[in-house]
Parts: structure tokens; C-alpha cells; sequence
């Protein structure tokens, strides 16, 4: 009985310390060698708001299911001009409530400009050129609990809004149980001689697969637990469930199109706070949501019906192109090749808020090196028609790659990754062991790889923020074709490669397009000159002094005006996603 | 002209009517007008004759089990008779019918009934020598009744007909003061929920109506979501009455109905300039160009509508009809004819960009703005399913009320006389699924080779461990992304086809045997469909009104045997031959150039209509929605309203100098004529139809324990079988809700002490449960020695039906 309190002592101090050892005083410029809890998150938003208070507002987005606050925090020189007249950059992660480091890339990223504000000029350049809006947070009842309680790697995912996932009349009445009380929902294995895996000769903390006719000797019993409601299943109806990365508006499909999508569109109360956050911005033109894990940069579409046109997927590549480059290991391609996906926040950002959408996978297992050439593989490529060695099926789980992760917990991870097998007495399943790898594991780097991870995918929103539209306007012809009239010749063009309204949100008429408006004295005609050399000018029935146009990245446009008499006239562009600029011009 | 004098005239005849002798009054108004409907001299001399005998049974409140003579005097004048009036010996038809009805009603002495049921008490209130005036403050339309003046003035004065049209229709806040006065009187019934304020600031508010006091199903009904039908209003208002009339329809269930989700657009229905719209007020930047709103239709003609222009231009495509030249169809190039006109929209251009009315006043369209079928990038639409309020504010109250069983929706769709049709491309096949190769390798299965989901949801579940989360069907079409159910499943076409049937009957027994046009079809994003293919549960559409169809002239004898549309011939899938069903309700838009009948709907501002028109395809409906031709639905319009006079439901095309256009004519349908009848016909109407919605109701599963039995196997072992049975004519869930897995759970629950259960589980799932049907339970129970199980029924849908089961000695 002693020995066991021991243990369990012994176990508590183990877990602990995986994420509070690098604890420390919350202070600006924040540190990146440890995880934020919910609590510590927030006060580290404040803490920015604090010491940067003329750079930043820090807004109440909303609150959860379990009245936990959201928190956004903008970015802004406002003597450079407010927010929403910049183009906006929005980032927010963690909407899954496990995939913690996604909060930390947001929280980076808003210390990362505030900090190097006024010593660095590629900061400065994109803190006095756009308006960035950050919120680490999405699924904050997610996060605190992941944080709080005992959990897999892949657990607390859910926003909590209670179901009946197994249709037995009860709510979230069969979620895992940390029998051993170590904060982590591990493996159960049992004794079986004839079962499907046997001891691995190489480490005897993992098994591999019996092969056929080969004596078996576990039988894995699944996520640790017992069955709470006595209906035979195990830890069946947990938390949840609802994703609320399925639950956004657009293309939204209903549960038994999508598990998990929620009774309705932004059924979630912190999703709907959000996307009506979104909406009241309709400066944003390029957002990231982050995630993990797999190491990935995902682009709309998420679904095989939907495509993009060819200029807007040329825009997305120069920022995906650029982001494998800048985060080596990854892969960048459309969320639909990965899995379909209905109302998911890239969708929603794309189709209803004109916003090119990313979404970035943090971190991937095989970063868990241990081993000479960080370059060479592991095991050499699995030969064609075996099982994937990577993703997340089971059947796919490569030897080799177990074993290195685990000398890599024992070598580099401080053994905290991997719990070793302990014997357990199960109510209903008798003398079985339970063991495995923890929570902080798996799809979360090491503290001591934060802040390479951070910095890394930081610096790719980064580089999208300093691709946004920056339109100049240039009056580069004015001249008298008759004794009343002139022509007056305005080009647009944009140095950066994010043109000032996506090709989609144009053919949807999402929103108006870029104005060009002339006053001050009679237009007579208006129209786009589509042949600057051979003079040649499509000129508009109506509104001569409206002109709706769009800036391609890096290219221009150019439009013509006829005018009538003499006097200064005012020529104004404005634009929901681009800055607004305006010239006056002497006839 | 002399027509539209006599039209005028019609509201102050109708006041006088009651105090004219019937035969009189038949004949002044046949005199009058030579082809006045019958129905309503018939109806007023019932009503008169009504009043002399004096019953007391005519100061009670409405009695839905009005007397078969009544609902058919009633319902036979207002929807069929019209055509006796047109068509057949005018006179004697008239004389016939009224003295049928008078008779009839006299003998049974059911002058509540047919005073009731014909909803004269506008006329008669105004006239405070009338008999029934008094009575008119029992009628759950007695709201009202301050409208009547107006109406008597419309008519004496010469105003338009219109806001006669309007009269007999309650407001928005009339609804609201009649929702807090049925709460008020029935306190202990009535419970009102404030579910979201419109966009335009006003409350939506339900009202809930139950005399039980366990859980019970419930059966959500929500009306005239399109703004344009105040019928349906009317409707569902009829029904809370009648449910409060008699506390038959309530001791078993719980009813929440939504008289008005849409108040924005209703009240617009009353506003001094018509036009038929469902907007409610969040503004929405239409053309996406410098402002918001800024280019409705305006009323050039000045008659307080809004119909159509057409303007002589040689690229015009459009000709008048051969066969009515008040109808234009689009020239036929292949057979010589060239076109003539252009067409809009009343108005002129406001903002100078070209096009004419295309950003109206007004928002989003709550008809279309749920998940199903949502159409992303229709303004109308919403941007997403659920961004306007009301649909937020009912999608969020339903799913907490996890007993409602069934939905009933009143408006422009109808799944009572036909069953909700199928035909569109694209759904989710549960038979023939290919895996793609890369995950076929993963799931181990083939990916050239197709595989049911059975079997791959037993793939799958091989390969995970024991006691692991199951593997449903939804998951897996999940991760392959097979996407929606977008057609009836068969079984449940089984039921809508039986109960079709019964409409029909039920119908024919109160005597409504006419035809009339077909209701428009569902709409994509709309709540009965949402109910149906999101919730699982049957969603009954009801179309109140449309007009009757009248034979071609010289084709009267037939007119009688007609049967009503959607019988006999007709399959499931025809039933978009609907005349109005292509016009939609959509308020904004392209309408005359997609296809429909352009000016059908003419309050409907054609946005653009000629701009709109160009470079848009045409879209073929999909295989088993037919569409008839729409000229021929016109010309069925203009029929009925050609013989009914007084509806005044096209404006003859008159010239107007138009600002932009030049010379142009002003004419068209009457906003509103194929959704709203007049107010005069909006009781029988009721009386006629909502019974049906109890009826309906009668139909949902009733679950109770039905027996037990307990064999003994050895010491102190038992099996214990338990037999639930459903007692409704529905099954729970219907196929659609097996599918979706959405509708509540059943579950049969095992209390007690002292036992342990070998075999089944102390929460068992009943599964699906057929209508009428007994299902078994069974469990092996080894007991401690002498003990008592209870079982009970463990489902927000029924009242616990508890046994107790002694097992041992």
C-alpha cells in the first residue's frame, strides 16, 4: 500500500514536471521554452496589452460553452491609420482544444512584432502596414481542460456541448478514466497468448504485430478506462463531441455527412462570437489557423467540388511555396487532399470573407530525431503496396520509427514522454498493464523545440503579411484631346502578390470591388484601357465617374477618364481589403 | 373600364349583402357583375340566412367540428364554385347554391359554422346594424376587425382594391397582440417564447401549447416564413385556436407554433406600395456596388403596385402571347417570330448603373436560409445557413427541444397533397462506395472495387480493439466524404404516399373536389426540407391556397369531375408542374430569366430582368422535376381570375413615359394574387385544411410497454422478455432519421437491485420501431434470491410507461 502511494507520487511529480518545470513568471518579451496554460495564456495576452498599450487593443471576442473568455488581440500602429483601413492579418489556433503549440505560434507571433517594433524594419514594416489580429484561443474550454485533466494526445479536442455520441439517452457518460492517476490517458494492454502482438525483441516497451501462426502475447484493450455506464463499450461517449472546425457556415454539412459537425452552423457559442469577430473585420485578407500535427500548410478547397480559379491559386503558391522553404519537412496542398471537409474555418474565411486561408499543421513526429544524419531516414522507404508508414493508421505504425522516438524521450526528451508499462488491477478485465505514450507527446514538440517551431511558422504568416496588397496610385497622363476635354490616364498597381480582392470573392460578388471615384469636375466616359500602346479603352455605359476595378498581385491596372472643363480634380481609390489612397490632379 | 367599376363597387355590394333578402342578393350580384363568383353570393346568403334562426350556438367561440353541411357549403362555395358562376347557368347556379346553403345550415342550425367558416365578419363589423357583428369578436380573427372600416371605405370611396386585399389579414403586431391574448386567456395552456428579433427590430414569438403535464412528443409548426403568405399566418393562428378549443389535440402532445418567423417581410404585405417580397431588413448590398438598398422598384403607374414594364426595343425577345395578348412568352426565333418587347420590373433606375431594381430594400429570405441544400452565394440566401437571426433563433430552439417529432410548415411548398419529390442529382449512396487508394490501403480494401457500407464498417471495426468507440456508418461516409441524402428514402415515401391519399379522401368528404393549380415546389435551404432530411422526422408542407383551376372557355362540362392536382395520374416527381413553382417567392433576382413564366409573380421585382438575362443559362431541371409549360399556367391564372372578380389580380398594360425607357407599359399579375386569396375566403379555407394538421398529429408513434414475459432457465436465472409496442401510424424513427441518427434515441431501461444482467444491457436501445408494430427486448438475469426489476421507457417522446417485474421466489 505504501509502496503504491510511492508510485503514485512518484508518477504525479513525473508528469508535472513535463510542463511545469520551464514554469515561470509571466513577462515581456515572453518566453518560448514552455507551454501557457488557459490562465497563463490570458495573462500573457494582457502582459503584451500592458507593456505595448498604444500598439495593441485586447478584445473580449467572446465566451464558451463553459463561459471561459476569447481573447483577440489586435496589432496596430494607429498613427499609421486604423486598423481597418490596413489590410488585415488574421491568425488563431488551437480551435482544436489538444493542439496546445498552435496557441503558442499566435502568442509568438504578437510578441515577435511588439518586441522587435522599432529595432527591426521588416517588423516595423508590416506592424505600420497592416492591422494583425491575433487570437491564440479559439476552443479555450479545450485548452484549460487538455491542460487540467488527464487526457491522450488527442483528447479535449471537442467544444463542450455535451452529446450522445453512442444514442443511449445519456450525455458524455463514458469518457477514458486515468486509472492510475498520472494525468495521462494511456494504453491498456492484457496478457494473451493469443493475441495479436508480442514483445519487441529491441525494446521491450513496445510491441510489434504477431505475424500469422506466430505466438501472440497482448492484446491491446484500447484507451484506459472502464465502462462507466455498464453497455460493454469502452469510454465511448466522451467529451463532445463536436469539432468545431466542422462547424463553421460555409459548405456546412450535418453530422451524419460529417461526425462531429454540430447540430447546425455555428451552433458553437466561441465559433459564433468568432466568425462574427471575423465579420466586423472585413479588412482581413489573409488568415492562418493552426493546428496540429503532420507538418503541413492546407489551402482551400476541402471539398472535390469546389476549385479554385488559376490566379488565385497562383497567390496561394507563393505563399505555400515559400512556407515549405521556411518550415523544411513540410508539405503544402489542398485540404481536400488530405480528407474532405465540411464548414471548416479555411472554407468559411475563403468563400464568405474574401480572405486567402491557410491552415498550418505544427510540427511532425518525425522531428523526433535520434539518430546520425538528421537527413537519412530512418528505415528506408516502405516499398510500394505495403501499409503507409506514416499518418495515423494503426496498421502503419513502422518499428523502427517507435523505437527512435522512444530513445529519443530517454535521450532528449528527459524520459518524459513515454510512460513504461505498470501492472494494474482492472475491475472488469483483472491483472492487465497500462502504459504508453502521454498526453504532452506524439503531436506536441518538446519544450526544448518550441521555439524553433514557433519562430518557424511565425515568420510564415509573416511573410504572407508582408505579401498583402500594397497599391500605389500613379497619375501618369494628363492630357487635352479637345478644347473642353481631357484625358486623364490613373494606374494601379500592386508591389506585393496578394491582389486587393481575390478572383473568387469577384466572380461571387462577395463584396464591391476596389473604387475609383473622380470628382471635382464632369467625367464624360470612364473605361479600363486594355491596350496602352494601340490606345485602346473599353469604356463603361454608366457611372462614368465610378470606375469597379481590382489590383492583380504584382501587376496593375489601368483606367482612363474623360473630363470636362478646367479646375483640380480629386481622384479617390478605395478598397475593403487594400488601403485607400486618393491624388488631386490640375487640368 | 365599365369592369373596373363594377370591381370597385364589389366591397360596398358585400356590405349590403346580409341585409338583403338571398335570392336578392344573389341576384343583384349576379346583375352586378355577370360573372361574380357564386361562392361569395351563396356564402352571404348562408350567412344571412344564418342569422335569422338565431341560434345560441352562435355566440360560442368557433367549433372545429363545424357540421358536414357547413364545410361543404363553405368549402365547395369559396374554392370550386366559381366556376359554376362562369361557366354554367350563372343564375341558377347562384340561386342554387344559396339556397343549398341556407337551407342546410338552417336545418342543422349551425350558423356558427358557415358564418365562421366564410369569414364575412369584416362586412359585418363594419356595419354595426349587421346581426353578426357582434359575433364577430368570438372568431379567433376578431383582431381584425378595426380593419374593417377601411375596407368598406376602399370600396365606397373607390380606392384600390388592394388594401381591401390587405384588410382581413392581421399585422405583425396584431399577431403579437393576439399570441398575448390567447396567452392571457389561457394561461394555464399558453406559454409564449421569444426566440430572436428580427433584423428590423421586432420579437419572434412562439407560442407553445400543451394541457399535459409529463414528457410528451411534440410537433413543431411554423407558418409563412416567406413573409408573403399572411394565409399561412392566418393559418396557424386558426390552429392554436382550434387547439385551445378542445383539449383533444393537447393531452398527448405539446404543440410549439411560429405564427410569424418572418415580420420583417410580413408587414411589408400591409405597406401603402406593394410588392411581393420575403427580405427581412438586414440590408444587403445586392449589386455589391458603391451603396446599400438604393435600387428598388417605384410605382410608375401610381395604382400602389408593383407589376411589370414592357418596352418596344428591337433587341426585345419577348412577344405577346396568340393565345391571350394580355400574357407575354418569349419569341420563338425557330418558328418565324421575332420579339418585341424587353421586360422589367416596375421601376426606374435609381442609382444610374444601367439596371433597374436590382437592390431592392431588404435582406435575407428566412424561407431559404437553413442548412440543407443551402445555396452558398445567393444573397437572398444569407451568407451562411443561419446568419438571420429567426433561423438562428429556431434551428437553436428546436434542437433543445429533443421531443419534437414531427414539423408542420404552412406557406408556398405542399408534401400533404403530394410527397416531397425526388429527382436531384448527387446523393450519398450507401451501396456502391469506392474507396479512394489512399485510403484503400489503410481500410484494406480495394480501391478499383466498390463495397456497401456494411462492409466496410465491419472492415474496419476488425481492426480496431476491444471495446473501442464503434465504427458508424457516419464516420466512415465521413472520411470518404460520400456527402448528403438529397431525395426521400423509399420507406419513407411509403408513409408521405398513404397519408397523400388520405388528404385527398379527407378533402373529398368536405366536399372540396375542384382542382386546383399545383403549390410551388420546395425550396433548396428551406425549413421543410431541413426537417425532414437534417432533423429525421416527417415534415408535413401545407399550401393553404392556390388558385382553382377553371376549364378553357367551352370546356365547362368536364370542370366538375376534375380531380384535385396531384391525383390520379401525377407521380410523386410531377408535382413542380406547378404553375407558380418556378415564379418562387424570391424577391430579388433573375426570375424572368431563368426559365419561369416572367411576371407570374409580378410584385416581385424582376431585378435587372434584361440585363440579368443575358449570358445566363437556362437551368434543366433535374430528371423527375418536371415543369409544365408556363404559359399555360398564366393563362390558368388569368382564367380564375378573369372569373372572379373580386380578386383584381392583373393590371391591364397601360402606357407611362418612363424616365430612362421612354415610352413603356405598365401591367401584370397583381403582387400577391397566387399566394394570398382574399381575406373573405381565408376562414373556409382554414376550416377546411388545418383539421388535416390534427389529423396528421394523431399519426406519430405511440410508445408504450405492451407485455412482459419472464422464463425461468435454472437457479435463479431468467430470461426476461419485454415487448415495446408502437401504437402510432408512424414508425420512430422514420427511415430519414435511422439515417441521420439524429431523432431521440428510445431506450428500455432496467432498474432494481439484487440482479445482474448475463445477457443485453441495463440501457437497451430499441432501434427502429415500425408503426404498429411490437417489438422484443430480451436479457438473461441471474437474480440474489427474491427481487423486483422495473422497466421502464427512457425517451424524451413518451411518458415513462413503467413495469414491475418480480423475478424469483
Amino acid at each position: 500500500m505504501i509502496r503504491k502511494s510511492i508510485t503514485t507520487i512518484l508518477f504525479l511529480a513525473l508528469a508535472l514536471a513535463v510542463f511545469s518545470q520551464s514554469k515561470g513568471k509571466i513577462e515581456v518579451p515572453l518566453r518560448f521554452d514552455r507551454y501557457y496554460d488557459y490562465d497563463e495564456m490570458t495573462e500573457a495576452l494582457k502582459a503584451l496589452h500592458k507593456a505595448y498599450p498604444k500598439l495593441t487593443r485586447l478584445d473580449l471576442v467572446g465566451r464558451s460553452e463553459e463561459n471561459r473568455e476569447i481573447w483577440a488581440l489586435t496589432i496596430n500602429n494607429d498613427s499609421t491609420g486604423e486598423a481597418l483601413t490596413k489590410p488585415g492579418v488574421y491568425v488563431d489556433g488551437n480551435i482544436h482544444g489538444n493542439e496546445i503549440q498552435a496557441g503558442e505560434v499566435c502568442l509568438y507571433y504578437a510578441n515577435l512584432l511588439l518586441t522587435r517594433y522599432g529595432e527591426n524594419e521588416k517588423i516595423k514594416k508590416v506592424v505600420d502596414r497592416n492591422a494583425h489580429y491575433i487570437l491564440p484561443v479559439v476552443n479555450v474550454d479545450g485548452r484549460a481542460r487538455f491542460f487540467e485533466e488527464a487526457h491522450t494526445p488527442n483528447s479535449s479536442r471537442s467544444l463542450r456541448v455535451p452529446k450522445d455520441d453512442d444514442r443511449d439517452g445519456l450525455v458524455d457518460e463514458d469518457a477514458p478514466d486515468d486509472l492510475d492517476n498520472d494525468g495521462n490517458i494511456c494504453q491498456m494492454r492484457i496478457r494473451d497468448p493469443l493475441g495479436d502482438y508480442r514483445t519487441d525483441p529491441e525494446d521491450p516497451r513496445l510491441m510489434i504485430p504477431v505475424k500469422p501462426g506466430e505466438k501472440g502475447e497482448w492484446t491491446l484493450l484500447g484507451q484506459e478506462g472502464i465502462d462507466n455506464d455498464g453497455d460493454g463499450r469502452y469510454n465511448e461517449d466522451s467529451e463532445g463531441f463536436l469539432d468545431p472546425n466542422r462547424n463553421w457556415g460555409a459548405n456546412w454539412q450535418p453530422p451524419y455527412v460529417q461526425n462531429g459537425a454540430g447540430n447546425f452552423p455555428l451552433s458553437g457559442k466561441g465559433t459564433r462570437a468568432i466568425a462574427q469577430y471575423i465579420h466586423e473585420r472585413p479588412n482581413i485578407i489573409v488568415n492562418f489557423a493552426f493546428h496540429n500535427s503532420g507538418g503541413m500548410w492546407l489551402r482551400p478547397p476541402a471539398t472535390k467540388e469546389e476549385r479554385l480559379a488559376p490566379s488565385d491559386l497562383a497567390v496561394y503558391d507563393v505563399i505555400g511555396q515559400n512556407a515549405l522553404k521556411m518550415t523544411p519537412g513540410y508539405v503544402y496542398h489542398s485540404s481536400y487532399d488530405l480528407y474532405p471537409t465540411y464548414g471548416d474555418t479555411d472554407t468559411h474565411m475563403w468563400y464568405l470573407e474574401g480572405s486567402y486561408s491557410f491552415v498550418g499543421e505544427l510540427f511532425m513526429r518525425s522531428q523526433e530525431t535520434y539518430r546520425e544524419n538528421a537527413a537519412r531516414p530512418v528505415t528506408p522507404p516502405a516499398t510500394a503496396g505495403s501499409a503507409s508508414a506514416s499518418g495515423s493508421g494503426r496498421r502503419g505504425v513502422n518499428p523502427d520509427e517507435a523505437r527512435e522516438q522512444l530513445k529519443f524521450s530517454d535521450h532528449l526528451g528527459l524520459t518524459e514522454l513515454y510512460r513504461d508499462w505498470k501492472p494494474f488491477h482492472h475491475p472488469v478485465y483483472g491483472e492487465i498493464e497500462i502504459g504508453g505514450w502521454v498526453k504532452m507527446s506524439s503531436r506536441l514538440p518538446h519544450p526544448f523545440m518550441l521555439p524553433e517551431l514557433v519562430h518557424r511558422n511565425a515568420m510564415v504568416v509573416l511573410f504572407a503579411a508582408e505579401q498583402t496588397p500594397d497599391i500605389a496610385m500613379e497619375v501618369f497622363e494628363v492630357k487635352e484631346i479637345s478644347r473642353n476635354l481631357s484625358r486623364v490616364r490613373v494606374r494601379l498597381s500592386n508591389a506585393n502578390a496578394i491582389p486587393s480582392m481575390s478572383a473568387n470573392a469577384a466572380n461571387t460578388r462577395l463584396y464591391p470591388m476596389d473604387m475609383l471615384k473622380i470628382t471635382g469636375a464632369r467625367v464624360v466616359a470612364a473605361g479600363k484601357i486594355t491596350d496602352l500602346r494601340n490606345n485602346q479603352v473599353t469604356y463603361q455605359e454608366h457611372r462614368p465617374d465610378l470606375i469597379f476595378t481590382s489590383v492583380p498581385g504584382y501587376g496593375r491596372v489601368e483606367h482612363e477618364f474623360l473630363v470636362e472643363g478646367k479646375g483640380t480634380l480629386r481622384i479617390d481609390y478605395s478598397s475593403r481589403k487594400a488601403s485607400d489612397l486618393s491624388t488631386t490632379v490640375k487640368l | 373600364m365599365k369592369k373596373w367599376i363594377v370591381y370597385r363597387a364589389f366591397p360596398a355590394l358585400l356590405l349590403w349583402l346580409p341585409l338583403m333578402g338571398a335570392g336578392q342578393a344573389v341576384l343583384e350580384a349576379v346583375d352586378h357583375a355577370a360573372i361574380h363568383a357564386a361562392s361569395h353570393a351563396a356564402i352571404h346568403a348562408a350567412n344571412h340566412a344564418a342569422s335569422q334562426t338565431a341560434n345560441p350556438a352562435a355566440s360560442q367561440t368557433a367549433n372545429p367540428a363545424a357540421s358536414q353541411a357547413a364545410e361543404h357549403a363553405t368549402s365547395h362555395a369559396a374554392m370550386h364554385a366559381a366556376h359554376h358562376a362562369a361557366h354554367q347557368a350563372a343564375h341558377q347556379a347562384a340561386h342554387q347554391a344559396a339556397h343549398q346553403a341556407a337551407h342546410q345550415a338552417a336545418l342543422q342550425g349551425v350558423s356558427h359554422g358557415v358564418g365562421h367558416g366564410v369569414g364575412q365578419a369584416e362586412p359585418e363589423a363594419a356595419n354595426p346594424r349587421s346581426p353578426l357583428a357582434a359575433q364577430a369578436g368570438h372568431t379567433p380573427h376578431n383582431a381584425q376587425a378595426g380593419h374593417a372600416p377601411h375596407t368598406a371605405q376602399a370600396g365606397l370611396t373607390g380606392l384600390t382594391g388592394q388594401s381591401a386585399q390587405a384588410a382581413g389579414y392581421r399585422t405583425p403586431a396584431e399577431v403579437q397582440t393576439a399570441l398575448k391574448t390567447l396567452r392571457k386567456e389561457h394561461p394555464r395552456e399558453v406559454t409564449l417564447h421569444q426566440i430572436a428579433l428580427s433584423p428590423g427590430g421586432q420579437e419572434v414569438t412562439l407560442v407553445e401549447i400543451t394541457t399535459a403535464t409529463g414528457p410528451v412528443p411534440a410537433i413543431f409548426t411554423v407558418a409563412n416564413l416567406e413573409g408573403s403568405s399572411p394565409l399561412a399566418t392566418e393559418g396557424a393562428l386558426f390552429l392554436a385556436q382550434m387547439l385551445l378549443d378542445s383539449a383533444h389535440y393537447t393531452r398527448q402532445l405539446k404543440w410549439f407554433i411560429l405564427p410569424q418567423p418572418n415580420p420583417d417581410a410580413a408587414e411589408t404585405f400591409f405597406a401603402p406600395l406593394r410588392w411581393e417580397r420575403s427580405g427581412n431588413r438586414k440590408p444587403v448590398n445586392d449589386d455589391a456596388d458603391d451603396q446599400t438598398d438604393e435600387d428598388g422598384p417605384d410605382d410608375l403607374n401610381g395604382d400602389g403596385w408593383i407589376t411589370l414594364m414592357r418596352v418596344a426595343d428591337p433587341e426585345g425577345t419577348y412577344i405577346a402571347s396568340p393565345k391571350d395578348p394580355r400574357l407575354l412568352v418569349p419569341a420563338n426565333p425557330a418558328k418565324g417570330e421575332r420579339g418585341r418587347y424587353k421586360l422589367y420590373t416596375e421601376g426606374t433606375d435609381n442609382d444610374g448603373d444601367g439596371r433597374y431594381n436590382e437592390d431592392a430594400p431588404g435582406g435575407i429570405n428566412p424561407a431559404i436560409n437553413f442548412p440543407h441544400l443551402f445555396k452558398m452565394g445567393d444573397k437572398q440566401a444569407g451568407l451562411w445557413p443561419g446568419e438571420s437571426p429567426e433561423v438562428y433563433g429556431m434551428m437553436e430552439f428546436i434542437f433543445n427541444h429533443p421531443e419534437i417529432a414531427m414539423a408542420f410548415t404552412l406557406g408556398s411548398a405542399d408534401f400533404c397533397m403530394t410527397p416531397p419529390p425526388g429527382g436531384r442529382r448527387g446523393g450519398a449512396s450507401y451501396e456502391n462506395i469506392r474507396v479512394p487508394a489512399r485510403l484503400a490501403s489503410r481500410y484494406g480494401v480495394d480501391p478499383e472495387k466498390s463495397y456497401s457500407m456494411g462492409e466496410i464498417v465491419e472492415t474496419l471495426k476488425s481492426a480496431m480493439p476491444a471495446g473501442a468507440r464503434e465504427i458508424t456508418p457516419d464516420m466512415v461516409a465521413g472520411m470518404l466524404g460520400l456527402g448528403a441524402v438529397v431525395n426521400p428514402l423509399d420507406e419513407d415515401l411509403r408513409f408521405y404516399t398513404a397519408l397523400s391519399e388520405k388528404y385527398k379522401a379527407f378533402l373529398k368528404s368536405r366536399g372540396a373536389t375542384g382542382e386546383r393549380m399545383a403549390a410551388p415546389a420546395d425550396k433548396e435551404g428551406s425549413f421543410e426540407l431541413w426537417a425532414y432530411y437534417h432533423l429525421g422526422i416527417p415534415s408535413f408542407a401545407m399550401n393553404l391556397f392556390t388558385p382553382p383551376v377553371l376549364p378553357p372557355e367551352g370546356n365547362a362540362a368536364g370542370a366538375n369531375q376534375a380531380a384535385p392536382s396531384g391525383s390520379g395520374k401525377e407521380s410523386p416527381g410531377d408535382r413542380a408542374s406547378t404553375p407558380v413553382a418556378n415564379a418562387g417567392v424570391s424577391s430579388r433576382g433573375d426570375q424572368a430569366a431563368s426559365g419561369p413564366p416572367p411576371g407570374l409573380r409580378t410584385g416581385t421585382p424582376v431585378a435587372g430582368t434584361e440585363t440579368a438575362a443575358a449570358g445566363k443559362e437556362e437551368k434543366t431541371p433535374p430528371a423527375g422535376r418536371k415543369t409544365t409549360d408556363p404559359q399555360e399556367t398564366q393563362l390558368q391564372l388569368l382564367r380564375w381570375i378573369d372569373a372572379t372578380p373580386e380578386v383584381k389580380g392583373f393590371v391591364p398594360w397601360t402606357p407611362v413615359t418612363h424616365p430612362q425607357l421612354g415610352q413603356a407599359e405598365v401591367g401584370g399579375f397583381a403582387p400577391y394574387v397566387t399566394t394570398t386569396p382574399p381575406a373573405t375566403m381565408k376562414d373556409s379555407l382554414c376550416r377546411l385544411q388545418i383539421p388535416w394538421l390534427l389529423q396528421l398529429s394523431q399519426q406519430l408513434p405511440r410508445l408504450a410497454i405492451h407485455s412482459e414475459k419472464v422464463t425461468p432457465l435454472g437457479d435463479h436465472l431468467f430470461r426476461l422478455e419485454i415487448f415495446v409496442e408502437n401504437r402510432g401510424n408512424l414508425p420512430w424513427p422514420i427511415a430519414m432519421g435511422t439515417r441521420n441518427r439524429q431523432p431521440a434515441p428510445v431506450i428500455l431501461l432496467l432498474e432494481g437491485e439484487k440482479f445482474q444482467i448475463l445477457e443485453g444491457y441495463k440501457r437497451a436501445p430499441l432501434e427502429q420501431i415500425g408503426s404498429n408494430q411490437v417489438k422484443k427486448l430480451s436479457w438473461v438475469i441471474k437474480t440474489e434470491g427474491k427481487t423486483t426489476l422495473k422497466a421502464r421507457i427512457d425517451t424524451p417522446l413518451a411518458d415513462a410507461s413503467v413495469r414491475e417485474i418480480p423475478l424469483g421466489k
